[in-house]
Parts: structure tokens; C-alpha cells; sequence
């Protein structure tokens, strides 16, 4: 009667009340036009129970629709999902037909520079032009943006995190040796700053490029310098082994962040293990060692000197197993 | 209202009548420019991209321009101009194998362009650089006596400033004024050493349009009660305050600053002093030898720092010390206004006063 | 070379003698023409400049005295007789030296405060030209080994009436002749304290503050009263703003100010 892969594939669940489904409504960054807002009400009052859920993924959930509307509903949100695809520059082909995939989960991000005064990026803004990159598409993958290390989208729990970092720049003749920068580094960060010779030094291999010393500056003695991106890769929940990210490539580009998501693909394609329904990349990396990895996502991606790979060496969290 | 001292930097032009203004289109403007940067540095607020506290914003801060087109006309800058005349860091002195040398400094004429609160500011520094306890400070003198000044009008108040209040919202102490038109650029020359820069271009009569009211205007208590010391309205300022020193950093009449010596490296034989500024809202400005710090609380440091601009500076001077420019409300993190808390004394000491009747 | 009122003139160290381990004075070639209670800036290349009370006087020379606590100090202890130093001043208000001629002058001082007054002492005890009716010292020291000035308290002893307190003889071998206690104690035991006793005061922020409350209640009026302000001082001539309190600069109306203006510089 009804065809469950189908449904899945197309962004809808299957409910455990039998005949009801809910759709997952993706909004790319986590950032939206209010007027859709509306639509997502009609969606809910018209088809759903009224109700709307607030995805962990920044989606709207709306549950309680029944598998017989199915039609109507994908009718009635065809032109919202395409507009918003295609802000993001996705073109959905048949929209009318629902998403075309939902393995590949939506991008999210945390309110970034829109608001944020910790933010160094616009977060909503570059998950959209990755959205743009990795959908739509089949294989699971999960991808978040976050602004700067704080990290308040949990980006080290995905498959791949990106962190919006800058390159501090100090001008020693603005420093007035307050110290603040510094005794904010120490207390809340890495303690990467020291004075010597009355001038600031940056340890750069302890220094997060989070920017809070540019934050704490009274005379703009630290400003900000270029825009750089950190990737960490192999985050995960679950009930297998569940893992914080790590850093992968510090110092990145943004257009080596959209050509590694993109390379991304090819390396899961090669590798996943087709037997399970899902598999997280993380699982992929620890089977064909980081090396392959590395070698297979970089292929024709061509690194500056600053941008530096870090090897994943972390085993993450083991339930206690039978033997 | 307190009369607002008034050091002369310039020669005014001597017959009015003759050379009231003129008005220039844009490439002219822009070709006296071109001349007048030949013989001088020229510093003015000015947009830099990128380089705001907060990620994508830009600054708006005084820094060398070298065209007409690149300067910001109706933009309060984040900082004052005061780093022109009073470097951040600046070398006091060179010494080598136990000699001592005065630091040199380049010498070439400065153009600085100014609103009318922040020409009255240099009243402030002249005051405590060159005239407070009879010492005139070398340093600040000669930077001082290689600045020009060119006026830059405020069609609307900037929110949160004040200087009507304060006095400061008018002043004849300038070279030249130049307003950006729609076309063009007027301007009024004051001092008959830039006549000629401006050769061509039609007689106008040009005249700065200066703020006349504030959008809040402020009552500024003519002397305070010591109990006011002892207030609970310091209190709030100790837990808003995050002793952060943007006020002072900002601030166009702040002008403390410490001493330090460094050493060159890679020659031991060699060390400089310096003068760093300093601020009184910030760590260590009032510690003492064996950590004894006798202002540990912000509320107290708020209050030394606002009195100082109000009543104490001009108990000795004459004239207040704050101009109204609303920067430190600006600037501040956590929302402190420098406007609301003068509302706060003044209303302290009028209930003081009526209590008293 | 412009008139720099920074720059400090080169002079030699003549002598140094040792109080304790960690206080000194040193005698320098400057011919400085101060009057007592005033400070003049010492200058080290490489450590920076700091503020010293002129602790002596001779027509040829000034006498200075150190405590070691900071990065110029500790620099300047390791100086010898010969080598030299930079310094400028002399800097400041002096004691009101008139307000005293004729007059029962006490004098207070705890610790290395003794060397801002000794000036006083010396012009008081050993010149014509204001000489109080009668004289009072009241000095505390931590310990007997913290004591400064040995001879020149023996001498003063013989001209004046003298106590020398400490705070506690603990760990001490020798015996202890003087009092034991915090120097506020021995207010009464000065004789002849009234209204018009006049009081000059130096020691730390707290000891100032009891003791001002005991002469007061001894019935000193408080226009009698001088106290010392210690503060940051970079500069020394009003420009650098840390010594500021309200509208007076302790490094140019100060160190010295009579109670009922101090009472009012409220930091």
C-alpha cells in the first residue's frame, strides 16, 4: 500500500501510529523567511494535529499527517521547499514529488554573526552554500556550522563540524597592557597569549583563533585578520561507540571547506558498508584507517601551507560490550 | 553652563568680508586636496573594512586619508582623534651604554578633521599637558604645535551625546571647515595659510551649522556634597561595570597614561622608556607597592572617573573636563551610560539641596 | 635638546648605608635645593622610574632611603658607591615648616615612613630658623631587627622626647628597651598632646586612619594634622593622572595635606 523507502527517501517518517507519517521540513542553516512560517501552520492545521516539532537538526517537524493526504501535502508545501531550496541554490526538480532525499540531513547552524557577538562568520550563510554542495543525496551525512569554538551547534557531534575561526592581528602600538585579552585567554580559553618584553605574544599553536581577544581589546590593539575555517570530522551519538569530532584541517579556506564536504561523498561511496542501513562516516575513517581518508578527500584539493591536517586519534566513549 | 576655555591654534582670516566660502565641485575639491596633502599628513575619520570589535562590521575610526572621497562626514568615530597628539605608545627616551637620548619624532604638519565637541576636547589636553602644576610636557607640545585642525559639522545629534550641555557644541578654533554637499564640498577658510590651497571654485557664503539642543539635555551640578561619595547609586556600577577601560580608551579628554622600560632585544646595552595610556576603570591603575589597591570596586572607579569629568577637573580649570561626545556610551559593552549617570548626580544633589531647605 | 621636564640629570652614588636587608639609603652627588616632605624620581635604565621622599640634606649632597619591593629597587640595591643614577625633582609641597615654629610639634611615623620625616627632624632639632617649643617622636618599626636609623634616633633621643615602638619582639635575642605594640597604642603615652599640638603623620593607609581617630579623640583639632599620601606616581609633575584624588595631584599638593583637605580626597 504504502512504500516505506519511498517515504523515508522522500523526508517523510514512518509514524508509530499506523497510517500516519510526519514530514521533515528542512531549513537550510537554521535561518528562514517568517512568511513560511505560515505555510508550516497551514501544513500543521490542514494535514498534522495542529502541532509542529522543532527538530534537534533546526528542521520543522510536523506530525500527525496521514499517509492517505500524502499527495495533498506534498502539493501544498511544493513551492516553499523549492523556494527555499533554491535560495540555497538547490534546484529541485519535482518538487511536487516531496525532497528528493533525506539521507543527507540538513545543514545546520548556530546564529552566527547575524547576532552573535562571539560568532566570527556568517554560519547560516555557509551552510547554505553547503547545502548547495552535499544535497540532495542519499548517503547519511550530518554537517553543522558553528561560529566560532564555543561550539553552541554541537558541532563535534556530527560527521562534519565547521568552525568559524579569525586570525587575530595585533598592533603592538595600540597595546596598552591591560591584559585583558589575556587573562581572559587564560581563565575561559587556552592561555595561549603571554607578555614579554611589554608586548602581547600569541602562542599559535595553543591559540583557538576564536577572536575573544579582539573582543576584550579597549584599543583595537588585537583586530580581526583573515577569515579561516577549522573542519573536525568523525563526531557521532549512537549506541555503537559514540564520539567527539576532531580537528581534521586547521586554517582552511572556505573553498577548500565546500570542495572537502563534496569529496566527502566520494570516499562513502567507495567505503560504506552496504550490508547496514546507515553508516556513520566516523565508522567509514576507523575501517579504512585515517590515512586513506585523508589521501581520498584532499585528492585534487590543493592545500595551502597554512592549512594544516591534524590526524584523528580519538577512540571516543565504548559501552561495556558481552564478549 | 560652564564657559568653555578657548586656546586659538590659528590665524583668523582678517578680512571677513573678503573670503567667506566657497563651494567646489568634487574634482577641484579634490585637486586642493591633492595639494594640501603635499605639505601635509591629513588624519580623519575614515571607514575601515572589516576591522569592527564584531565579526563582518567595519570601523569607523581617525586614520591618514589621502582623498577627499574617503572620509566618513556623518559617522561618529569609535575612537577619538587623540592618538595623533598623544601616541598610544610613544618613546620618552633612547638609552644606549648609560646614555640618554630624547626620542625623535617625525615633524611634518598634521591636518586633523574635527567635530566642534572634539575641538574643545584639545582644550583639555592643552590644560593638563601644558599648563597643570606650571610643567609643560615636551612631548605633547611639539606633536601639538604640528597640528592643524579643520572642522567638521554636525548637521543632527549622534545619539547619546550631549555637548550642548556640556558647551562644547560651538567653537571658532579652526582652520578651515569643509562640508560635503551633494556635488560637491563648501568650505570656509579661517586661516589664511590654507588660502592657497583653494584657487578656484565660486564665492559662497559657507557658515558650520553647529548643534543647538541636545536630544537629552543634561543639568550639570555645580559642586557636590562629599556624602554623594558614599551613595548607593555607585553600587549598580560595580555590578554592570566589567572594568573593560573602552570609556577611557575612547574618551577624547582622557589623558593618563604610565611609564614603562623596555629593552631592545638583541642589544642588551639598550632600552627605551615609554609612556603607555593608562585607564583608571582597568587593573593596577591604583595599586599600590605591596598590592595595597585603594580603588578595588568599579562603582568607585566610575565614580573617579565621572566626577573627574564633571566637577573635579573643573574645580581647578575652570571648565568641565567631559565634551558630550557620547563615545564611553557608545563604546560600552554592558550598556553604562555616562548621560544617565550625570541625570543621577544631578538629581541626588537637587533632593540633597531641597532636604537641606 | 628641548626643555624635557622628564629628563633626569646623571648622578653618582657617594655612600650607602645598610638599615636591614631589605632597606637602604644611598647618599648621591645632587645638589638639590628641597625643603622636608618633598620626593624627588629615580631613574634606571632598563627598570623604570619611581618616586623616593628626599629622607636628607646637605649642601653638597641628598640622602634618599629604599625599600626594596619593585623592579627599580631591587635594581638600585645592586648599585655600588660610584656608579650612577638618574634623577630629577625635588618635587611636591614640604611640610608647612612655619605652621610649627613655636609651636609642641609631634611626629609620627611607622616604618620606612621615618625617612620622609627625618628632614623635618633634622631641620626642627638641628637649625634656628623654626624651632618648635617643644618636640615629640613617635616611631614604630615591625621588630627591633626592622629598626632604621639607629644613630640618628639616639641622637634625636638627646634632643627631643622619643618613642620607639615594635610591633613584637618574637625571635628576638637581644632585649627590647622600647615599647611593644601597634604605634596607635602609644598616643598617650606622649605627654602634653591638646588641641593645638600640631601632628605630622607618615605610615601606611591604616595606620593613618586609627591614629587620626585616637588624636582626635585626645582632642587634636584637625586642622592640626598633616598626613603623607603614598600613591602611583609616574610622573611627578602632574601629567601622568595616577596620583589624582579629586581635583589634587599628591605629586603636586602633596605628599602632604593637612587632615581637613585629606579628610575630603576620597579616592
Amino acid at each position: 500500500m504504502y512504500n516505506t523507502k519511498t517515504l523515508i527517501k522522500n523526508a517523510f517518517r514512518v509514524s508509530k501510529v499506523r497510517g500516519e507519517s510526519a514530514i521533515r521540513l528542512r531549513v537550510p542553516g537554521g535561518h528562514l523567511q517568517a512568511k513560511y512560517l505560515t505555510v508550516i501552520q497551514e501544513l500543521a492545521e490542514k494535514f498534522g494535529n495542529g502541532t509542529v516539532h522543532l527538530t534537534t537538526r533546526q528542521g520543522y517537524e510536523i506530525p500527525g499527517i496521514k499517509l492517505a493526504q500524502l499527495e495533498e501535502v506534498k502539493e501544498h508545501m511544493a513551492e516553499m521547499i523549492a523556494q527555499i531550496e533554491s535560495s540555497c541554490g538547490v534546484i529541485l526538480e519535482e518538487p511536487a514529488k516531496g525532497y528528493p532525499s533525506a539521507g543527507t540531513r540538513n545543514v545546520s547552524a548556530c546564529i552566527g554573526n547575524r547576532v552573535c557577538r562571539f560568532a566570527n562568520m556568517d554560519t547560516s550563510a555557509l551552510a547554505q552554500k553547503i547545502e548547495q554542495v552535499i544535497y540532495p543525496n542519499d548517503y547519511h551525512l550530518k554537517v553543522a556550522v558553528t561560529g566560532c569554538p564555543n561550539d553552541c551547534i554541537k558541532a563535534h557531534m556530527q560527521d562534519i563540524g565547521i568552525i568559524g575561526s579569525i586570525v587575530p592581528e595585533y598592533d603592538q602600538d595600540r597595546c596598552i597592557l591591560c591584559e585583558a585579552c589575556m587573562d581572559n585567554c587564560r581563565k575561559k580559553i587556552t592561555n595561549a597569549l603571554y607578555i614579554e618584553n611589554y608586548r602581547m605574544i600569541r602562542d599559535e599553536e595553543c591559540c583557538l583563533q576564536c577572536g575573544e581577544c579582539v573582543l576584550k581589546c579597549p584599543t583595537g590593539a588585537f583586530s580581526r585578520g583573515e577569515k579561516i575555517y577549522r573542519i573536525i570530522i568523525g563526531g557521532r551519538t549512537g549506541k555503537r561507540n559514540p564520539r567527539l569530532a576532531n580537528t581534521f584541517i586547521r586554517n582552511v579556506s572556505e573553498k577548500t571547506v565546500l570542495e572537502i564536504c563534496r569529496n566527502v561523498y566520494d570516499f562513502i561511496h567507495r567505503h560504506i558498508d552496504r550490508s547496514l542501513p546507515k553508516e556513520h562516516l566516523g565508522y567509514i575513517i576507523d575501517r579504512t584507517g585515517f590515512s586513506t581518508f585523508a589521501s581520498e578527500v584532499l585528492e585534487q584539493i590543493e592545500l595551502s601551507p597554512a592549512e594544516e591536517v591534524v590526524e584523528l586519534n580519538n577512540p571516543g566513549y565504548f559501552y561495556p560490550k558481552r564478549k | 553652563m560652564t564657559k568653555v576655555h578657548k586656546l586659538r591654534e590659528c590665524k583668523i582670516y582678517k578680512d571677513r568680508a573678503k573670503m567667506e566660502g566657497l563651494k567646489l565641485n568634487c574634482d577641484k575639491a579634490e585637486g586642493a586636496f591633492d595639494r594640501i596633502i603635499e605639505d601635509y599628513k591629513v588624519v580623519a575619520p575614515k571607514r575601515i573594512a572589516g576591522k569592527g570589535r564584531f565579526s563582518d562590521m567595519d570601523l569607523v575610526s581617525y586614520d591618514m586619508v589621502e582623498s577627499l572621497s574617503d572620509i566618513v562626514f556623518n559617522d561618529r568615530t569609535y575612537f577619538s582623534a587623540k592618538s595623533v597628539f598623544f601616541p598610544i605608545r610613544e618613546t620618552m627616551f633612547n638609552y644606549d651604554k648609560g646614555c640618554v637620548e630624547d626620542a625623535r619624532i617625525e615633524e611634518k604638519l598634521t591636518i586633523i578633521f574635527l567635530r566642534a565637541c572634539d575641538i574643545n576636547a584639545i582644550n583639555i589636553f592643552d590644560t593638563m599637558f601644558l599648563k597643570n602644576g606650571g610643567y609643560q610636557d615636551c612631548y605633547y607640545k611639539r606633536r601639538r604645535e604640528s597640528v592643524k585642525i579643520f572642522l567638521l559639522e554636525c548637521p543632527r545629534p549622534f545619539a547619546d551625546c550631549f555637548c550642548a550641555s556640556m558647551g562644547t557644541n560651538k567653537t571658532d578654533n579652526y582652520s578651515v571647515f569643509i562640508r560635503k554637499e551633494e556635488n560637491g564640498y563648501a568650505i570656509r577658510i579661517n586661516d589664511e595659510a590654507f588660502m592657497k590651497y583653494f584657487s578656484e571654485g565660486a564665492k559662497a557664503k559657507v557658515e558650520p551649522h553647529f548643534i543647538e539642543d541636545d536630544l537629552g539635555a543634561l543639568n550639570i551640578p555645580d559642586s557636590i556634597d562629599c556624602s554623594l561619595f558614599r551613595n548607593k547609586m555607585w553600587e549598580e556600577y560595580s555590578q554592570r561595570c566589567i572594568a573593560c577601560g573602552r570609556c577611557n580608551t575612547s574618551c577624547p579628554t582622557c589623558t593618563c597614561f604610565t611609564v614603562q622600560d623596555i629593552t631592545i632585544e638583541d642589544n642588551m646595552q639598550k632600552s627605551e622608556r615609554w609612556r603607555i595610556w593608562s585607564s583608571c576603570q582597568v587593573k593596577n591603575f591604583s595599586l599600590l607597592a605591596g598590592d595595597h589597591d585603594f580603588r578595588i570596586l568599579k562603582g568607585d572607579r566610575m565614580r573617579y572617573k565621572v566626577l573627574h569629568k564633571i566637577i573635579d577637573f573643573r574645580k581647578t580649570f575652570g571648565f568641565n573636563m567631559c565634551v558630550g561626545c557620547g563615545r564611553c556610551d557608545q563604546v560600552c559593552p554592558e550598556y553604562i551610560g555616562m548621560a544617565k549617570c550625570i541625570k543621577k548626580i544631578n538629581e541626588i544633589c537637587i533632593a540633597d539641596r531641597e532636604e537641606k531647605l | 635638546m628641548m626643555n624635557n621636564i622628564y629628563a633626569g640629570k646623571a648622578v653618582k652614588i657617594l655612600g650607602i648605608t645598610k638599615h636591614t636587608n631589605m632597606e637602604r639609603s644611598f647618599t648621591l652627588d645632587a645638589h638639590i635645593h628641597g625643603m622636608p616632605g618633598q620626593f624627588v624620581m629615580v631613574s634606571l635604565s632598563h627598570a623604570g622610574e619611581i618616586p623616593i621622599s628626599i629622607s636628607g640634606f646637605s649642601s653638597t649632597s641628598i640622602e634618599i632611603t629604599v625599600r626594596n619591593v619593585g623592579k627599580v629597587t631591587s635594581k638600585l640595591f645592586q648599585l655600588k658607591v660610584g656608579d650612577k643614577l638618574h634623577l630629577r625633582g625635588p618635587y611636591g609641597e614640604s611640610f608647612p615648616l612655619e605652621a610649627f615654629d613655636g609651636q609642641h610639634l609631634l611626629i609620627i611615623a611607622g616604618g620606612t615612613g621615618l625617612a620622609a620625616v627625618k628632614p623635618l627632624l633634622e631641620c626642627c632639632l638641628d637649625d634656628d630658623e623654626y624651632k618648635p617649643k617643644k618636640l615629640n617622636l613617635l616611631v614604630g618599626f615591625k621588630s627591633p631587627k626592622h629598626l632604621l636609623f639607629k644613630k640618628e634616633l639616639d641622637h634625636w633621643q638627646k634632643k627631643g622626647e622619643v618613642i620607639v615602638t615594635v610591633d613584637t619582639t618574637e625571635g628576638e635575642t637581644e632585649a627590647w628597651a622600647g615599647g611593644i605594640g601597634f604605634v596607635v597604642d602609644f598616643v598617650k603615652h606622649v605627654g602634653g598632646i591638646g588641641p593645638e599640638t600640631k601632628v605630622v603623620l607618615v605610615g601606611p593607609p591604616l595606620m593613618i586612619t586609627n591614629i587620626v581617630r585616637e588624636l582626635v579623640h585626645n582632642n587634636v583639632r584637625e586642622e592640626n594634622i598633616w598626613t603623607s599620601f603614598e600613591r602611583h606616581m609616574k610622573c611627578g609633575v602632574g601629567k601622568c593622572g595616577h596620583c589624582r584624588i579629586r581635583d589634587k595631584y599628591v605629586c603636586l599638593d602633596g605628599p602632604v595635606f593637612n587632615h581637613v583637605e585629606a579628610k575630603s580626597l576620597i579616592d
